[in-house]
């Protein structure tokens, strides 16, 4: 996995941080900066067309959000008041005052002509053309009369307000209706908030887990018990694989702990590379416990202790979770598919399992709230979770361990990673669905 | 007259205004974009005159001017760099199997020969040839001379022509542009290892607007270097342009969706240019008015950013995916505010518009670089998942002050912009295979000179 703190796992991370830093002031409402750095939610309702399509010249290929088409005709037409006022003024005979009103609207035009320019390149080149004779009369012609201009600025206001219609879909023309579509609402309530206990506590209980398990894994290798450490590996990381995204939320941390060499100018002689990994190549490729190894377990379980209580202090949102989870998803495909995570072990599968098992725990907490609202959706999620669960099984021992993930041929590989993209597929449309946005 | 054409008027005035004070070849002869070029395609001499594209008076219709259908071999810069990229590219990296200073100046005037025929559109007539031989023109585009398609053939070097393993391979290694060298492999996220797309003693950016052509013009110069040169890797990649884009805009949109090439440097400005691209008298005199390109093969995980939700998306960019404004704006070419969003509450710190270009002022605005970039898809993987992404070309005027500090200090840099930012989010779903560092050297401006003489007879 990289370093990056994703933005799924943001709004994990910002809850939990507010909730560390805002308990003194009580503010619980506080939203996570990624959601307020999300101005639109997409849900596939949300998909505007081109349903009044009519000019199929300089057509726009982007699809807007109906709340950017709101957005964009409230503030056309509040610019176009100075239009207004300019050709009232002009009715009055009141050139400093039409020039007053109508600069406001060239000052304003720059704000907005993007929104212009997105809807349709046309009527954006047809305002231009129209102002250009206007502003030359009146903000660059000290000598112009009111019988020049009242004509200039009606072809203006025309086009401008033609545009405004066409983009509210209340004319004829432009490339696309701008009709607002409506997004699900979100779930809330206090069996949500029971649903989402259950994730906290399942979480957390990883967190537990995971502190438990590394100090096995440790003590093994202090004690230079390769076949030990060995052993250990595999369930400290069943445990980190599981918590991995929240993990992401602090990156010291998962730099501390999960970071891979490349992550490094100086790769595996990099002195600052610790964690999991190096001591995975310790074992397995160098197959020798020293001094060195023993400092870097002292550090690992320092971290992870660490970890383990910032994880305690978060605040599980159901957004969060979800987006996590899917998150788990997608790291099995980037990660483990190509076999880079584990390079030295090989024990892929074993962080594949870990993945899929905390990912199907938190969607099964909340499957029956998207079955509600959406029953194909959870029948296919439901049934990719238990096609990947199925073709898994012949890679475990009868005791649970993972065949080493090198010796899949490419056949499999591909057949496993084809399966994982339908699940993930169909997991991505399960916060839209509930109407959260993470 | 459109406000639009005013603002190309005034641009383009600035633009005389700079060349008239400059009063040098540099601004007059510099190959210009497609919208200010002659009408005619018979122009083939870089005959700039700003005033004589003659669209500025304020009654004359503001038409767009005509497009340019091929680009000039000769100029005082090698077509390819700010010329407006046109369709298609293939990028090439051979390998000089020869070992002679001699063949070296053999290389490089055939290069010189077959691209300044092939730009003019000269593939070869029917006329010139004979039974008893071989073809000289393979025949795929036919005989007729083409009138358009805007080929160029940019030729790099890479450090490996000066110096391989530390052996001066030509007698070249005292010449070696300052700051050439390989491509870092120590670039963190990069994935390297085992790839077969890396670095190369010459590189050539052949682009056109059809990938026929491409491969017309890459198959014509291995038929003619046989023995000379041997190829070691080829990437094709594709773009699609939009019309009519005024400077500050993207002209593209990127595979993950969004606009690329916003904030892009105005290659109108020819003293922009000769401060962030030329290189000046800080390089051996064989090597000014030429520049650095970085070479970047960056893989996408075109499947797994389909899945994130679009303010994920936008949150990960830092831009509105319709507009392309930046998440603090409203319209593509507003400029962010950065210093009133320190916490990255509505851009975020680790976005990759502020880890790529932080707006520091000066300290980053020097760092800037031309961004040319295509995109590429090679099929599917081993995973069956699209084999897909970007061809990142950043040209400089010194390859390490400007692409490689931005990559190391800004966007890989986990403590940029503030501690704890981490690398930027981008990077989970993109990461580099393959590239190089070449520089380009200046163009050829006489019929009797070649590509790189003055380094190779100088």
């Amino acid at each position: 996995m990289n370093l990056s703190v994703k933005s799924i796992a943001r709004g994990v991370l910002a809850t939990g941080l507010l909730s560390l830093s805002l308990v003194a002031c009580g503010d619980n409402t506080a939203t996570a900066p990624a959601a307020a750095t999300a101005p639109v939610v997409a849900t596939t309702a949300a998909t505007t067309t081109g349903a009044a399509g009519t000019t199929a010249a300089g057509a726009t290929t982007a699809a807007g959000t109906a709340q950017d088409a709101t957005k964009a005709i409230q503030a056309l037409n509040d610019l176009g008041k100075n239009l207004d006022e300019t050709s009232a003024a002009l009715q009055k005979n009141d050139l400093a005052a039409a020039k007053a009103a109508y600069k406001k609207f060239d000052d304003g035009w720059d704000d907005v002509e993007g929104y212009v320019q997105q809807f349709d390149r046309k009527q954006y080149q047809a305002i231009e053309e129209a102002m250009t004779p206007v502003g030359r009369e009146l903000l660059r012609n000290a000598n112009t009369t009111v019988a020049t201009v009242t004509p200039l600025l009606k072809t203006l206001s025309d086009t401008y307000n033609n545009t405004i219609k066409q983009m509210a879909g209340t004319a004829p023309g432009g490339t696309r209706s701008a009709t607002p579509t409506t997004k699900a609402a979100a779930i809330s309530g206090p069996e949500l908030d029971a649903a989402t206990a259950k994730v906290d506590q399942y979480l957390k209980g990883k967190a537990d887990k995971l502190v438990t398990n590394t100090q096995a894994f440790v003590t093994a290798v202090k004690s230079k018990d390769i076949a030990g450490a060995k052993a250990a590996y595999q369930q400290a990381r069943f445990n980190y694989e599981g918590v991995e995204f929240l993990a992401e939320s602090f990156t010291d941390m998962d730099v501390a702990i999960d970071a891979r060499p490349d992550d490094f100018p100086k790769g595996e002689n990099d002195p600052t590379w610790t964690g999991f990994h190096p001591l995975e190549k310790a074992i397995w490729a160098d197959g020798k416990l020293d001094a060195n190894t023993d400092k870097l377990a002292d550090k690992l379980i320092a971290d992870v202790t660490k970890l383990r209580d910032q994880i305690k202090s978060m605040t599980i949102n159901p957004a969060g979770a979800i987006a996590g989870a899917a998150d788990l998803i997608e790291e099995i495909q980037s990660g483990k598919i190509t076999g880079e995570e584990e390079r030295y072990s090989h024990s892929d599968f074993n962080d594949f399992k870990a993945n899929l098992a905390s990912a199907k725990f938190v969607y099964q907490a909340y499957a029956r709230f998207v079955k509600q609202r959406n029953a194909s959706l959870d029948a296919d999620v439901t049934a990719a979770f238990g096609e990947i669960e199925t073709a898994l099984t012949p890679y475990f021992s009868a005791d649970g361990v993972a065949v080493d993930y090198s010796k899949l041929n490419d056949n499999a590989r591909k057949a496993l990673a084809q399966k994982v993209e339908a699940l993930a597929d169909s997991f991505s449309k399960v916060n839209g669905t509930l109407g959260l946005n993470a | 007259m459109s406000e639009i054409s005013r603002r190309a008027a005034l641009k383009a005035l600035g633009l005389a205004t700079a060349s008239a004070v400059a009063g040098g070849a540099v601004a007059t002869n510099a190959f210009r974009p497609q919208e200010q070029s002659q009408p005619s395609a018979a122009t083939l001499q870089p005959t700039a005159n700003v005033s004589s594209t003659g669209t500025f008076s304020p009654t004359a219709t503001p038409a767009t001017a005509p497009a340019v259908e091929l680009y000039p071999f000769e100029g005082v810069y090698q077509a390819g760099v700010i010329t407006d990229p046109p369709e298609a590219v293939l990028l090439v990296s051979l390998q000089v199997l020869a070992t002679k200073p001699d063949d070296l100046v053999k290389i490089m005037q055939i290069l010189t020969a077959r691209s300044r025929e092939m730009m003019a559109g000269q593939m070869g007539a029917a006329a010139a040839e004979d039974a008893t031989f071989p073809p000289h023109n393979t025949g795929e585009l036919g005989y007729d001379p083409l009138k358009d398609g805007r080929l160029s053939v940019m030729v790099g070097l890479g450090s490996s022509l000066f110096t391989r393993d530390g052996k001066d391979r030509f007698g070249l290694a005292s010449k070696k542009p300052i700051a050439l060298k390989p491509m870092p492999r120590d670039l963190v996220g990069d994935r390297l290892a085992g790839s077969t797309r890396l670095d190369g003693d010459i590189l050539l950016q052949i682009s056109s607007d059809h990938p026929l052509v491409n491969f017309h013009a890459f198959r014509d110069i291995l038929k003619n270097t046989k023995g000379l040169v041997s190829p070691v890797w080829v990437q094709p990649g594709f773009q699609r342009y939009f019309q009519n884009m005024q400077p500050g805009e993207a002209k593209a949109r990127g595979l993950l969706g969004f606009k690329d090439g916003t904030a892009n440097l105005d290659v109108t400005d020819a003293e922009l240019m000769s401060k962030l691209i030329w290189t000046g008298p800080e390089e051996p005199d064989w090597a000014q008015g030429g520049t650095y390109v970085a070479v970047r093969v960056i893989r996408e995980q075109i499947e797994r950013w389909d899945r994130l939700n679009l303010s994920q998306q936008e949150a990960s960019i830092g831009r509105t995916k319709t507009t392309g404004a930046t998440l603090d704006t409203k319209t593509e070419t507003a400029l962010p505010d950065y210093a009133a969003d320190p916490d990255g509450v509505k851009v975020p710190l680790n976005s990759h518009v502020r880890k790529a270009n932080p707006r520091l002022g000066e300290e980053s605005d020097k760092r800037r670089m031309l961004r040319r970039g295509f995109l590429y898809m090679n099929g599917v993987d081993k995973s069956g998942l699209l084999d897909a992404g970007f061809l990142f070309q950043g040209f400089c005027r010194n390859i390490e002050e400007q692409f490689e500090f931005v990559k190391r200090n800004y966007m890989t840099n986990r403590h940029f912009p503030k501690q704890n930012t981490g690398v930027q989010d981008l990077d989970e779903y993109i990461f580099c295979v393959g590239g190089g560092y070449f520089f380009v050297p200046a163009g050829v401006q006489k019929e009797d000179r070649f590509l790189a003489d003055a380094l190779l007879l100088g």
